[in-house]
């Protein structure tokens, strides 16, 4: 077919534009685009002159019908015209099809054109089917693509048709203008001009309006139409509204949609795209011009809760018509200029269309025209349209039921229609209290807070002295050595408590408690209790300042300390301490009663409102505040777990008493849930704080104490199943409890898929009286922080604080006896946080938590995020504010910020910025200053000097200007021996850098307590040497810390075992290592993180020295040695193997035996290894004498040392090895007698072996780095090609630029590091 | 999504419960039952201002009373 002539090249409309890239990137069988009509008639038809009118007059007379559209291999997509256009036409005869079965088959025949997509770069984007019904009736269905024209161009085009097909003459309807004018009129506006009145329209607008569901597979699904009508007294009413509000219909609707999205995303800011005519008024005729000149465009609207409806439609009405002139700019254009991406994806269309005038209606009853529909789509998930008719208007909301549930789109539309009835009822009302929710919305949720529970007034003092009567022979409480049963326990804390009672300590007095973990700390925390009065945990590890402050502000009536705290604790004047451990206090509590408290011996009946604890948390003022909590939600807490938790988990494990591990600091009102297990008569470990930090000891403690219930932050709960808190292979516990900040989808999956272990959440601020909602792994396969507890109701309410939907995102308050009386000592921030409950019994409370969660459907809820910029660290709740004023506070500080930065995921960190005073600021001081008043956890990971705050156009503070702290130039030495490699190495992995030298600081490169544990862990299990993450602390540098890994006697000797684990990982298979001839193979430490996360590293390595009957006796021997350990930890391949020199030997050999038994081998890499020449070719020495000195003449050689040096020859060990110590070489240096001997006798066993070793065939493939800078002799034997006889798959080699003896260097494992990764993962089918 | 309670530009109440407890409230919700206006309109500081100045025992009225005190 010849091209058609060209008559015009011309650009695209906006809105073009974006329906061309729709159709592009859409390519399903539908186009949603695609535009329908059908004409039916009644009557005859004359078929010809319809076919001349609709298939040519009208493409003669309208060039811009004639185009077709082009975006590839042009700067700018373009529309071209061609010279002449026939659409093309069809016709169908229904005449001999059943009559009953015509409507249906024209009903297809509507469908099968629709799913007919036009190419849009074949014009013309126009075809008819003329169906003959029966003698009487036809149908003309026009089929066309919506990027020619819109729907008021589609009436004017249906009027022309009728009047074509009529018989006027072309010259006697109104002149054409040109759809080229309009184009020309649009190139010439001014476009930075409308560009900076979008930015303003939609400035400090932060989240889009989405609703749909995330779609992955992006096809296109046509829309469900729901239908409702305004008409009689409701559509006068709207009427009225417009005229008191003077704004138009428009205004209205527009404005009730925007109210109907805000419940539906929970949001009082929503923009939503908006079809506007785009017919510019000062463009003469342009309304009966036809083409496409429709675009769509954000509508921005902020919903103030405060302000009357009658002035938010004056303000949207406002807002809109000034943007009015600058209705013309694309949306791709605003959302690049915004800087926004997507805004919205829900459209708003009030359909206007040429009204059906006497002259339509006599073309109507002149063609015999009976009906006309069209059917039009649009791609958005919720399309609104409102049409205008005679009787009022017709209100439609169309659903993409693939986007959007049925459900959700019908309440929708309900609360659309709610809000036009609420405003036009109540003009004068302000917006925040129309009730956009039906009353059966809402139903659900009142039966999720159903949750009343008998509640007595037994205080939990009481109830764990109940307890003890009823099993005073259990054990209570065990702390190291020591146990307690319950009546020892209980007769020590009576003991106290009236100690504490002579002195005063009843109702409503505080107790402060600063007494390190210990029975002491359990036993001081239930004496005040028992004396009615009220506890102040103080965190002995927090700034002696902090601590002073907190003890000023609580007033408490005395503190309890223990000999070893009392320096800890410092002085308040007046206030009276007792020395728990004193002997004088030892010596009083012996001669005091120890027979349980009655109310007369209180200095005043204990009461279920009088205060239980004090517990202080970060505040944003700047100064911490002290949530004030009564003693009734202890009761409650109790009540509650012993139906949801309790009993069930009780009962799982064959009703016994269970052991609880306590490991939550005292200071956080989570160190409950242990203790109320203790009432409850379960038998309580108290870990000591060393324990408690140190996830390793805290989980073998687990494994060998069999402890049942353990209760951690998600975070740490992490680390601990890293370390092997759930594994098969033990003793694993039954019930793990969560707290304390959201949990993650991993940690919420590892808990959920152990067998026999139930992971629970307990939420709840400490506003809260422990917890408020809970949920467990059994009810939830994603993370949940439950539903409402006893005695407790959720509410979810939007910022005008109306209840929301269930999936509406929300605010979370609390209502229940939970709550805490307030803030103690101040009454304006109490008044502020616990308020007046909107939706509860009258005249009650609820506390407000910043916690944005949504209802499930399941009653439970999800968490979502803050609603302030609280952040919580590792269970650590911290308020930026705070730490921004006390960083203010600073000498030299002029201006501070604080932004929390989490550039390694899962690890949150606290940044500071500064900008100095005149004379500048010393960062290094500031930095101590805080931690002087700091908690640990609130100290800035890493400071950051500004020269000016970046602020936003309203003069806030741009937080999203604030730098990432530039990574410390590093100035620090590289490691020097494999020690250091191995410590730099895990240090760079735990901290997530490329790099670290062995002179950086642990903790200033962004390392915190979490991470300490887990470094310390991995150098334990990699180096086998015993540290704490106190060790870190005090030797934070890499050089610092391995002068202790070298201290350890038990270092020499785990680095001497067969099987070295040198990274952790599970979820994929293991890379092992094979060490060459000195038998060492902590070197390929430095290969672990090059190697893929969730892959093991193991280094392999010959038995110690001293086990001669261990002693493989050949190299296949070797290999089987080796296979056994590997096999124990991966019974099954593919099994990667490295090895290098020596090791490659071992490596093949092994390959070579997987593969005989029928496993799968998946990378095989040798590190500069090839096949042994024949014995015939080299010298072989089996003297063993002989050996030896050959084998400390070579260890000498390698330490750059001589023979004379070390008092030879002959050579001895003695005289040799501290030369060999002294020496600067990696493997050798400071070096144990045991280490030594162990890598000499390797040598010589391997000596001795390796001439003898013999090569079966292998039928995989072999990467070999070859070290290119080899100087020793026999280069002829170095070849990778002498593999190639033995190995039926390819040899693919690598040079690398390196000595034989090189390769545990970082700077080779940077070169081989990646290649072996990807030989792993391609050796490696996926999906494994 | 910010809460009306932090908004410093806002038009604040203070009520007052049977227990004399205090609490914020923006003017333009209704005020639920049990509760009475106090102070206000006014701005969000001079409703704070009014809380400290006449709410100075954190304690419940019922409390109060059972421990002896008016």
């Amino acid at each position: 077919m010849p091209k058609p002539a060209l008559e015009d090249v011309l650009p695209l409309t906006p809105l073009q534009e974006g329906l061309l890239y729709h159709a592009v990137y859409t390519a399903d069988d539908i186009d949603v685009y695609t535009v329908q009509t059908l004409f039916r008639f009644t009557g005859p038809v004359d078929t010809t002159a319809l076919r001349t009118a609709a298939c040519e007059t009208v493409f003669e007379r309208h060039p811009n019908l004639r185009a077709g559209f082009l975006h590839e291999g042009v700067k700018q997509p373009v529309q071209f015209i061609v010279r002449t256009a026939v659409a093309p036409w069809r016709e169908v005869d229904l005449g001999a099809t059943a009559p009953a079965e015509r409507e249906a088959a024209l009903e297809r025949v509507w469908q099968d054109e629709r799913h007919r997509r036009f190419n849009l770069a074949k014009p013309p984007l126009f075809r008819y089917v003329f169906v003959r019904l029966d003698d009487e009736h036809s149908a003309l269905l026009s089929t066309s693509h919506h990027i020619l024209a819109d729907g008021w161009s589609l009436g004017l085009f249906k009027r022309e048709l009728l009047e074509l097909y009529r018989g006027t003459e072309p010259a006697a309807l109104p002149e054409v203008r040109p759809f080229r004018d309009y184009l020309a009129w649009l190139r010439d506006r001014d476009q930075a001009a409308d560009l900076a009145a979008w930015q303003e329209a939609l400035s400090g607008f932060t989240e889009p309006t989405l609703v749909a569901r995330p779609d992955p597979d992006g096809r296109n699904v046509v829309s469900v139409p729901l239908t409702e009508h305004l008409s009689g007294a409701e559509a006068d009413a709207v009427t009225a509204l417009t005229r008191t509000a003077r704004v138009t219909a428009n205004t209205v609707f527009s404005t009730a949609w925007a109210m109907a999205l805000g419940a539906l995303v929970g949001r009082d800011d929503v923009v939503f795209g908006s079809t506007v005519s785009g017919r510019p008024p000062e463009l003469a005729g342009v309304e009966s011009m036809i083409g496409l000149f429709l675009n769509t465009l954000p509508v921005r609207v902020v919903l103030r809760p405060g302000e009357r409806v009658l002035d938010l439609l004056r303000r949207v009405q406002a807002e809109q018509t000034a943007l009015l002139p600058h209705h013309y700019t694309g949306l791709a254009q605003i959302q690049h200029a915004t800087g926004a991406g997507q805004l919205f994806d829900t459209l708003y269309v009030l359909q206007n269309m040429p009204r059906r005038d006497a002259a339509f209606e006599e073309l109507v009853r002149e063609t015999g025209l009976s009906e006309i529909s069209d059917s039009d789509q649009t791609h958005y998930p919720l399309t609104f349209v409102i049409r205008p008719d005679e009787n009022g208007y017709e209100i439609q909301l169309a659903y993409r039921p693939d986007k959007v549930d049925d459900a959700l789109a019908r309440r929708t539309l309900d609360s659309a229609l709610r809000a036009v009835r609420l405003m036009a009822a109540r003009p004068e009302q302000q917006v925040g209290r129309l009730r956009l929710f039906a009353d059966t919305d809402l139903a659900p949720i009142e039966a999720f807070n159903d949750t009343a529970l008998d509640l007595p007034a037994t205080s939990i003092a009481t109830l764990f002295e109940e307890g003890a009567q009823r099993w005073p022979e259990r054990t209570a409480l065990v702390f190291g050595d020591i146990e307690l049963s319950f009546a020892e326990l209980n007769a020590r804390i009576n003991r106290l408590a009236r100690v504490l009672i002579d002195r005063g300590v009843g109702p409503e007095t505080l107790v402060a408690i600063g007494v390190p973990r210990s029975v002491d700390s359990v036993v001081a925390l239930f004496a005040v209790l028992k004396a009615g009065a009220g506890y102040v945990p103080l965190e002995l590890d927090h700034p002696a300042e902090r601590l002073a402050g907190m003890l000023v502000r609580s007033a408490p009536a005395m503190v309890l300390v223990s000999r070893s705290s009392h320096d800890r604790v410092p002085g308040v004047p007046g206030l009276e301490r007792l020395v728990l451990d004193a002997p004088e206090t030892l010596d009083l509590l012996d001669v005091t009663g120890a027979a349980d408290i009655t109310d007369a011996e209180r200095t005043a009946p204990a009461s279920p409102d009088a205060i239980a604890y004090t517990i202080y948390t970060s505040g944003s003022t700047g100064e911490p505040k002290g949530v004030a909590v009564p003693y009734r939600g202890l009761t409650n807490m109790l009540l509650n777990h012993r139906a949801a938790i309790f009993d069930p988990v009780v009962a799982d494990a064959g009703n016994r008493v269970l052991r609880i591990a306590h490991t939550v600091s005292f200071s956080f009102d989570m160190s409950w849930e242990e203790l109320l297990w203790l009432v409850q008569g379960h038998e309580v470990h108290l870990m000591d704080e060393e324990m408690r930090r140190d996830s390793l000891t805290l989980t073998s403690y687990c494994a060998k104490h069999a402890i049942d219930v353990i209760n951690v932050t998600p975070s740490y709960c992490a680390q601990l199943v890293d370390d092997g808190l759930l594994d098969a292979s033990r003793h694993r516990p039954c019930l793990v409890l969560l707290g304390g900040e959201a949990v993650s989808e991993a940690v919420w999956e590892r808990l959920a898929e152990a067998e026999g272990v139930l992971g629970y959440n307990l939420y709840g601020p400490t506003e809260y009286t422990i917890n408020a909602l809970g949920g467990g792994t059994h009810e939830s396969a994603t993370p949940t922080v439950g539903g409402p507890i006893a005695n407790t109701r959720a509410l979810v309410l939007d910022t005008a604080l109306r209840p929301v939907a269930v999936g509406v995102p929300g605010e979370l308050y609390l209502d229940g006896v939970g709550l805490a009386r307030g803030y103690a000592g101040r009454p304006d921030l109490t008044a502020e946080r616990f308020v007046a409950n909107p939706a509860g019994a009258a005249g009650s409370l609820v506390y407000r938590t910043g916690d944005l969660v949504r209802w499930r459907a399941d009653g439970r809820l999800d968490f979502l995020g803050r609603t302030d910029d609280q952040v919580k660290i590792r269970g650590f709740r911290i308020e930026p504010g705070e730490v921004e004023s006390e960083l203010a506070a600073c000498a030299g500080v002029a201006q501070a910020a604080i932004a929390v930065r989490e550039d390694v995921p899962g690890a949150k960190r606290l940044i500071g910025y500064v900008v100095p005073a005149r004379g500048g600021a010393d960062l290094e001081e500031v930095r101590a200053d805080l931690a002087r008043r700091l908690p640990a956890a609130m100290v800035p990971a890493a400071l950051v000097e500004l020269d000016a705050l970046p602020l936003t156009v309203n003069g806030k503070l741009d937080q999203r200007a604030l730098p990432a702290p530039e990574p410390r130039p590093s100035v620090g030495r590289p490691p020097r021996d494999e020690r250091e490699t191995a410590l730099c190495a895990i240090f760079a992995e735990v901290l997530g850098l490329p790099e670290v030298t062995v002179d950086d600081d642990f903790f200033v490169l962004g390392g915190h307590s979490l991470l300490a544990m887990r470094a310390v862990g991995r150098i334990r299990k990699a180096m086998g040497v015993r540290l704490t993450a106190s060790t870190l602390v005090l030797a934070p540098t890499v050089a610092r810390l391995a002068a202790h890994v070298a201290d350890t006697g038990a270092a020499s000797e785990h680095a001497r075992s067969s099987l070295l684990p040198l990274r952790e990982g599970r979820r994929k298979k293991a890379v092992f290592c094979f060490s060459p001839g000195h038998g060492v193979s902590w070197g390929f430490a430095g290969l672990a993180p090059y190697i893929e996360e969730g892959r093991a590293v193991y280094g392999l390595q010959p038995p110690s020295s001293g086990d001669v009957s261990r002693m493989p006796a050949s190299t296949e021997e070797m290999a089987h040695y080796y296979l056994e350990r590997i096999r124990a930890v991966q019974p099954e391949g593919p099994y990667h193997l490295v090895g290098w020199s020596y090791g490659g030997q071992v490596a093949y050999t092994a390959a070579t035996l997987l593969r005989e038994a029928g496993e799968r081998v998946g990378l095989l890499a040798l590190l500069d290894t090839f096949p042994v020449p024949p014995l015939e070719e080299m010298s072989t020495v089996t003297d063993p004498v002989e050996l030896e000195q050959t084998a400390l003449s070579d260890m000498l050689a390698y330490a750059r040392a001589t023979v004379q040096d070390a008092g030879g020859p002959p050579l001895v060990r003695e005289q040799v090895f501290p030369v060999l110590r002294a020496s600067d070489h990696p493997l050798l240096a400071a070096q144990d007698d045991a280490t030594l001997t162990w890598i000499l006798e390797s040598w010589i066993h391997i000596g001795r072996l390796m001439p003898f070793t013999e090569y079966r065939p292998y039928d995989g493939d072999l990467v070999v780095f070859t070290a290119k800078a080899n100087v020793s002799p026999g280069a002829q034997y170095r070849d990778h090609r002498h593999w190639g006889p033995k190995v039926a798959g390819t040899v693919v080699n690598h040079d690398v630029n390196c000595d034989h003896d090189d390769f545990a260097t970082p700077a080779v494992m940077a070169v081989i590091g990646p290649v072996v990764a990807e030989g792993v993962e391609n050796a490696e089918p996926q999906g494994r | 999504m910010s809460n009306p309670f932090d908004d410093t530009e806002g038009v604040f109440l203070v009520l007052v419960n049977d227990e004399d407890q205090h609490s914020l409230w923006p003017e333009f919700a209704e005020v639920p039952a049990g509760w009475r206006i106090v102070h206000g309109p006014g701005s969000r500081e001079e409703a704070l201002d009014y809380v400290n100045a006449n709410w100075g025992d954190l304690r419940p009225r019922s409390l109060r009373v059972a421990m002896g005190e008016s």
